[in-house]
């Protein structure tokens, strides 16, 4: 059995389950943990004002990071996440067509979809190479417009790696010579398994080191299994922000702007 | 030292909730809260992440698996020696939980919070500094017994009365409205009880005023995470309140003195208050609002600094409105305004180790000599807020003010000393103060 085949038939339900479970232990720590106490007298706020304060939570530290720290929103907010892996990872054709297998209604957002390349039918414009299959036009043909010249595969996986590579390397610097202790190993690990998940998926849409169909299988199937793998590891790792602590945090805060009406 | 230890981290993770578990172990370790911490400009290890990684260290070793198991290679352990003590204690004192951490996190974690705990974990094992745990200890009781308390106060109560021109209503009970100074206000900046009291009794409001102090800043054992003296204190506060009977408490103190009382009494003293809350700038704004006096415009060149306290409260808008309807020349701190407004430097206890104050110090009977660790930690603590007020006054002096209006003692004090190290001609008054002869009936 090679890595393609055990990655796509042995390992999606291991992979779910250990999700699941390790979701229902974080979780249940906050339910746990929560008791009910005396409450100050809170500001009164208008419903608009409710509404401006979820706004102004998720948007403060945004508008503070393009003042202050421009490199970082550049690339850590707008290059990685923004441009690159969530369009990548929600939208793009190849994970469309993936999640629309697993969970049907995942195709309602079918055609929001991101072609691989955004000029023609063949695989790519920054490497091309003979296509495998006749591609129609309308496949490049999306809703996107001319927006498709950057919303393609091509461009942001290669957006997305130039801003998972930034974050990595820029972490050296602060671990080795600013001596941030902050700055710890699963930082490392977590955007180095990022960057494999990255280039594997370019790669294998490029079928890339070449074109033979066992290089293709196992490349995608290392492409899979590191995805497999992020997925398992995602409730104990950072990545858990993705799912619950980013959209957490930022409720709690705009509850607490709410509250003392900022 | 290893029972001591265990006993203090047991103690320090107790205070767990699902908000702290959030802070413990969500951060990703971004960095986008680094250049809005003030004492940032005293190092680069001084990151509000960095700092608060020194208490996460201790609570992954204890309540992770990885932790436990893997220790220093995932960044988890107890502190060793010295030298790794020393360490914490640094990070823990250059912070003054003004709240930029939390406004500019992406994740709405408060480091400053963690930062506290890590404070009062470090207090359990004898790392408090000395002045800190001595005004705690002795808030957690009657203030009024120590040193020369009740002289310093009855001086200042003697200028009101002077100002005033007439008997003062002390304690008096069913009175619509209590103004509650705190000690540290007399100490540092009496001229603000003076003023406030003046505007009171000019505007011809039913008010009282306690005639002992009730404590140096109601909840001063928050500087070193003693909660047991908040609690105190703060009871003790909440009982003289419910004896007046006031309807509403005023407070001229905009820093720690306004959070305790605002927000964090009832958690602590377990016990929902009936009374309201508001700092003199909230209670003018709405006595301006609703046309009790009029304020006479001027032309001075005027700023408004937010104590962190105080914006973190939603008190912004308040103070700016009475300020530009008080002079034309108003204008607002070019770098930080508003909910990013840079702190002063010297919240959270740390102007208190200020050697400006040995003199006040010493006529509380505190002991003034430190050695060993305290002594070369109260020196580096000092040069690095001097960095801060030196920070911060550049931001006046590029403002253009001549005067910073503002709502806090600490506040003032930290400006006006920024502006002496920085030879600036600035000063800053308390809005009080400032608007004091601004006032027409």
């Amino acid at each position: 059995m090679g890595i393609y085949e055990f990655s796509v038939y042995n390992m999606i339900l291991p992979t779910l389950f250990i999700f699941t479970l390790g979701i229902a232990y974080r979780l249940s720590r906050y339910l746990f943990l929560f008791k009910r106490a005396p409450q100050p007298v809170w500001r009164k706020t208008s419903p608009l004002h409710k509404v401006l304060a979820l706004i102004r939570a998720f948007i403060f530290p945004i508008w503070a990071s393009i003042k202050r720290t421009k490199i970082t929103f550049v690339t850590g907010i707008f290059l990685l996440h923004f441009l690159g892996v969530i369009p990548l990872l929600f939208l793009l054709s190849h994970h469309i067509a993936w999640w629309s297998y697993y969970f049907p209604p995942y195709s309602l957002l079918r055609p929001l979809a991101i072609p691989t390349s955004a000029t023609s039918s063949a695989l790519t414009v920054t490497s091309p190479v003979t296509p495998t299959s006749t591609m129609s036009q309308s496949f490049v043909n999306t809703i996107w417009g001319p927006l498709t010249v950057i919303l393609n595969g091509d461009i942001l996986a290669i957006i997305a790696i130039i801003g998972t590579a930034f974050k990595l390397l820029e972490k050296f610097p602060k671990k080795f010579k600013e001596n941030l202790s902050r700055v710890r190993i699963g930082d490392f690990t977590a955007l180095i398994l990022l960057l494999v998940i990255l280039v594997s998926g370019y790669m294998a849409t490029h079928h890339l080191p070449s074109s033979d169909i066992d290089t293709y299988k196992n490349v995608l199937g290392i492409h899979i299994l590191a995805s497999e793998v992020l997925v398992m590891l995602l409730p104990f790792t950072k990545f858990f922000h993705f799912v619950f602590s980013y959209w957490y945090g930022k409720l709690h805060e705009a509850y607490e702007m709410w509250r003392r009406g900022l | 030292m290893k029972g001591e230890l265990n006993s203090a981290i047991n103690e320090t993770l107790s205070e767990l909730n699902p908000v702290t578990l959030h802070y413990f172990e969500s951060c990703v370790s971004c960095g986008l809260c680094t250049p809005h911490c003030p004492y940032i400009a005293a190092g680069p290890e001084y990151e509000p992440v960095n700092k608060a990684e020194e208490l996460r260290k201790l609570w992954r070793k204890r309540v992770t698996a990885v932790g436990y198991a893997l220790g220093s290679i995932v960044n988890a352990g107890y502190p060793k020696g010295e030298d790794d003590l020393k360490r914490m204690t640094y990070m823990a004192y250059r912070c003054v939980n003004c709240g930029n951490c939390l406004n500019t996190c992406p994740f709405g974690i408060y480091s400053g919070e963690l930062i506290r705990i890590l404070r009062g974990f470090l207090s359990s094992i004898g790392r408090a500094p000395t002045i800190l745990k001595r005004l705690s200890e002795i808030e957690s009781g009657d203030i009024s017994g120590h040193g020369a308390v009740m002289d310093l106060w009855n001086s200042t109560v003697e200028k009101v009365r002077g100002g005033i021109g007439k008997e003062l209503p002390l304690d008096r009970e069913g009175a619509e409205i209590l103004y509650l100074p705190t000690f540290i206000e007399a100490i540092l900046t009496p001229e603000t009880i003076i003023s406030t009291s003046k505007i009171l009794d000019a505007l011809g409001i039913n008010w009282t005023l306690p005639s002992r102090p009730l404590g140096f800043e109601f909840g001063i054992g928050s500087f070193i995470g003693d909660k047991e003296s908040e609690r105190r204190a703060l009871e003790r506060v909440n009982s003289y309140v419910k004896r007046i009977g006031a309807k509403k408490v005023i407070l001229s103190h905009g820093g720690t003195t306004y959070e305790e009382m605002r927000f964090q009494m009832p958690f602590l003293i377990g016990e929902k208050v009936n009374y309201e809350i508001l700092h003199i700038a909230e209670y003018l704004y709405e006595l301006y609002r609703a046309g009790k006096f009029r304020i006479e415009a001027g032309e001075a060149k005027v700023a408004w600094h937010d104590p962190c306290k105080l914006r973190n409260s939603g008190v912004k808008r308040e103070p700016r409105e009475i300020l530009k309807a008080s002079s034309k020349g108003y204008r607002e701190l070019p770098k930080s305004q508003g909910v990013f407004s840079r702190c002063c430097g010297g919240g959270s206890g740390v102007a208190l180790l200020s050697e400006d104050l040995k003199e006040l110090r010493g006529l509380l009977g505190l002991s003034q000599e430190v050695d060993g660790w305290e002594a070369e930690f109260t020196r580096d603590l000092m040069r690095d807020y001097e960095v801060v007020m030196r920070e911060k006054a550049k931001e006046v002096v590029q403002s253009g003010a001549e005067v910073v209006v503002t709502g806090c003692p600490t506040c003032i004090f930290s400006l006006n000393k920024g502006s002496e190290l920085t030879g600036s001609a600035f000063r800053a008054v308390h809005i009080s103060h400032y608007l004091l002869d601004k006032i027409k009936l």
